[in-house]
């Protein structure tokens, strides 16, 4: 039984978690946390923060199963992702300022991390929310233009303009201060 | 080609994301334009060292809440069954202390996972809900304890939306029991700052015969400085029925007031 | 043999001569009787699934007003009648059932009623009193239900009982007894002018709030106050917020006016 649920596509098993299977729900899980935690980490790195969010992005995935109607999955779950990101970004507004929640680079273990990509994620650090999370889901995320789309209510090619455009800006202002 | 065009298209040359024809044409520009090619060479640098950011681990923590949040949501997908008896009229209040304490269970459950740091707000949106839900259903009860602990849930809420606010009016001022009318007037003043709670103490005061409730309100309508209050009060003050002590708390405020 | 006849005989006697000595209904079905009156109550558990309701003989310190002497000859061909609802059940209350919720609506004046209620009520079933405008007390004892009582000046005497309470009263003296503190729903005690003495287990576990404008506040349970709001325990409203031993459900005593006494019990 196992075997054949990991051959699954990610809507397939999200059709079956939503009618109660939960062996389907936990193979949800295993696929998206990683992803998800990430996403949250480089949107913004505060470990104690990116685990509440990916924690309570799976409580409504449980919760809010039965509104899944089978569109693409990656795109259902990033979208509550997202909206529980902006929300908690919402909350904390009043009593952190924007920059705060911005990447703590003390949070990484500079060790091991290489100089080079310590400063790129100082570059990404400096775009504005909607250009960082945009080139985070493409770029790091590894997500297509049309699913980035989907997420955030725009179109494919829009996404695809923007993020040439961020690539360009990044560009300069990743060898200028090299 | 001009180099701002080529430029623009960089990505998709890398990504061999363009026609032939529009390949062609850029390679040849590049082989002659030195900047385009620092250009070419340093988007490709850049674009390959975010595939080198590493992916970070989870805490042994949240897979753990992760597996915890699975296991309940078996239990839970169990105790469904069970509760979805629903329609049946002799079961109805059954069904409805059932589906209350299962409401209330799986807020316990739920809030495991989603409170943590002290400093974090999120999800309160989850149990507002769920506390909306139960809190209206609650002083619609026969029983006073349970409405007055329907009132109470009114502090989870840090911006009640006007049904809420209506349904604790509702009870201020049409409340058989005394006790629950203190409690709907106590939870309010926690928004006195609200025309229409304002306005609503200030309509009670004309009504409520019970002076504890009635000294209530005139030190929350004091407090908050409304000279409205005035007139009701004065009322009051001239009825032969209001007790004493009401009475001077009133010549008290008035004085507070002017 | 004798004996055994005489005591049958008057026993007969009881049910046929004093036929309206009492009401009794069944309470199948019935989860919390409600009761309006403006007299006194006392209420205690009886063993069988009925609501009893007599004349409360017994009464010791119930105010004895002027007698007013019906006579029964003048009466004899007519039948009473009520200017606040009708009498379905030949005590001069009227009775109404709601689903699981029995209304009971004494008719009868104060002095008609004098010197009160005698109710008899099975363990488990809630109660709501309310003893009207006047003078009426209540007493209840050995209830593990919800409560819920209201006095104008009569006091409340509540002995045995578990909670949740709801009680009020204008200015007559409020005494609760608890055995044990259900944990259910919050239990409020209130009144304007008069002072309230409860007693609890010294094991229970609450949040306690006490409150007097005007009066003074005492206890011998250990206060610890409640971080919440961490400058509010003694606040600007005067209230004394504490939780005793592990905390728990909400209990709630204020008064205007009145002392609060709250006791632990061994």
């Amino acid at each position: 039984m196992k075997t054949s649920l990991e051959e699954l596509t990610d809507e397939k098993l999200m059709e079956m978690a939503s009618k109660g299977n939960s062996d389907a729900m936990s193979h949800i899980f295993n696929r998206y946390k990683l992803r998800l935690y990430n996403f949250f980490y480089q949107m913004a790195a505060k470990k104690v923060i990116c685990e509440e969010l990916t924690q309570e992005t799976f409580y409504k995935v449980i919760k809010y199963k039965n509104s899944y109607k089978g569109g693409k999955f990656s795109s259902w779950i990033f979208r509550i992702a997202r909206n529980n990101f902006y929300d908690h970004y919402q909350n904390t507004k009043k009593t952190q300022p924007l920059e705060s929640i911005e990447f703590a680079l003390g949070e990484y273990d500079e060790d091991t991390l290489d100089e080079d990509i310590i400063h790129l994620m100082n570059v990404i650090n400096t775009l504005k929310k909607e250009d960082k999370e945009i080139i985070i889901m493409n770029r790091l995320q590894k997500m297509k233009y049309d699913e980035i789309a989907e997420i955030t209510g725009s179109s494919a090619i829009a996404v695809k303009s923007r993020v040439h455009r961020i690539i360009k800006n990044m560009r300069t202002q990743y060898f200028k201060t090299l | 080609m001009k180099c701002i065009h080529i430029e623009d298209k960089i990505v998709d040359y890398i990504e061999v994301n363009l026609s032939e024809q529009e390949i062609e044409l850029i390679t040849n520009h590049i082989r002659t334009c030195e900047s385009c090619k620092n250009t070419l060479e340093q988007t490709k640098e850049m674009l390959n060292k975010f595939n080198l950011i590493p992916d970070f681990e989870l805490s042994e923590d949240l897979n753990k809440n992760l597996d915890e949040m699975l296991e309940s949501e078996e239990k839970l997908a169990l105790r469904n069954g069970i509760v979805s008896l629903g329609n049946n009229k002799v079961w109805g209040n059954v069904f409805k202390i059932a589906a209350s304490i299962f409401f209330l269970m799986f807020g316990y459950v739920a809030r495991g996972y989603i409170e943590r740091d002290a400093q974090q707000n999120i999800a309160v949106n989850e149990n507002q809900q769920r506390n909306k839900k139960l809190m209206l259903g609650m002083m619609e009860n026969n029983s006073p304890s349970e409405r007055i602990k329907g009132v109470g849930y009114f502090e989870d809420f840090r911006n009640p939306d006007i049904k809420i606010i209506e349904a604790l009016v509702d009870r201020m001022k049409n409340d058989s029991n005394s006790n629950v009318r203190f409690a709907a007037v106590e939870a309010l003043s926690t928004f006195s700052e609200s025309e229409l709670i304002k306005s609503s103490l200030i309509d009670v005061l004309n009504l409520e015969p019970n002076p504890s409730i009635q000294i209530e309100i005139i030190k929350i309508l004091v407090s908050s400085k409304d000279k409205r209050a005035l007139a009701p009060m004065k009322i009051l003050l001239g009825k032969a029925n209001t007790t004493k002590y009401v009475k001077d708390r009133i010549n008290i405020a008035v004085s507070a007031l002017l | 043999m004798r004996k055994i006849t005489i005591i049958v005989l008057a026993f007969f006697c009881i049910s046929i001569c004093t036929s309206q000595e009492n009401y009794k209904q069944s309470l199948d079905g019935v989860k919390r009787v409600k009761i309006y009156t403006q007299t006194n109550v006392k209420i205690t558990v009886g063993s069988s699934n009925d609501i009893i309701i007599g004349d409360y003989k017994d009464c010791k310190d119930c105010r004895k007003n002027d007698r007013i002497i019906n006579d029964k000859n003048k009466s004899k061909k007519l039948r009473p009648i009520y200017a606040n609802g009708n009498d379905n059940t030949g005590y001069g209350l009227q009775v109404k059932r709601e689903g699981d919720l029995l209304e009971i609506l004494d008719l009868k004046s104060a002095y008609q009623r004098n010197p009160g209620l005698r109710i008899i009520l099975p363990q488990g079933i809630s109660i709501s009193l309310n003893c009207g405008q006047l003078d009426g007390h209540a007493v209840i004892e050995g209830f593990s239900s919800e409560i819920d009582v209201e006095t104008h000046v009569g006091r409340i005497d509540l002995i045995d009982v578990s909670g949740p309470i709801t009680a009020n009263s204008l200015a007559g003296e409020v005494n609760i007894i608890f055995n044990a503190v259900n944990q259910k729903g919050p239990t409020t005690i209130r009144t304007s002018g008069s002072n309230i003495d409860v007693t609890l287990p010294k094991n229970t576990n609450a949040n306690i709030e006490l409150r007097s404008d005007q009066g003074a506040v005492f206890t011998d349970f250990n206060f610890k106050p409640i971080k919440k709001d961490g400058l509010r325990a003694i606040g600007a409203n005067r209230r004394i917020k504490s939780s005793i031993n592990k905390g728990g459900v909400s209990i709630k005593i204020s008064s205007h006016l009145g002392n609060i006494y709250l006791r632990k019990k061994e």
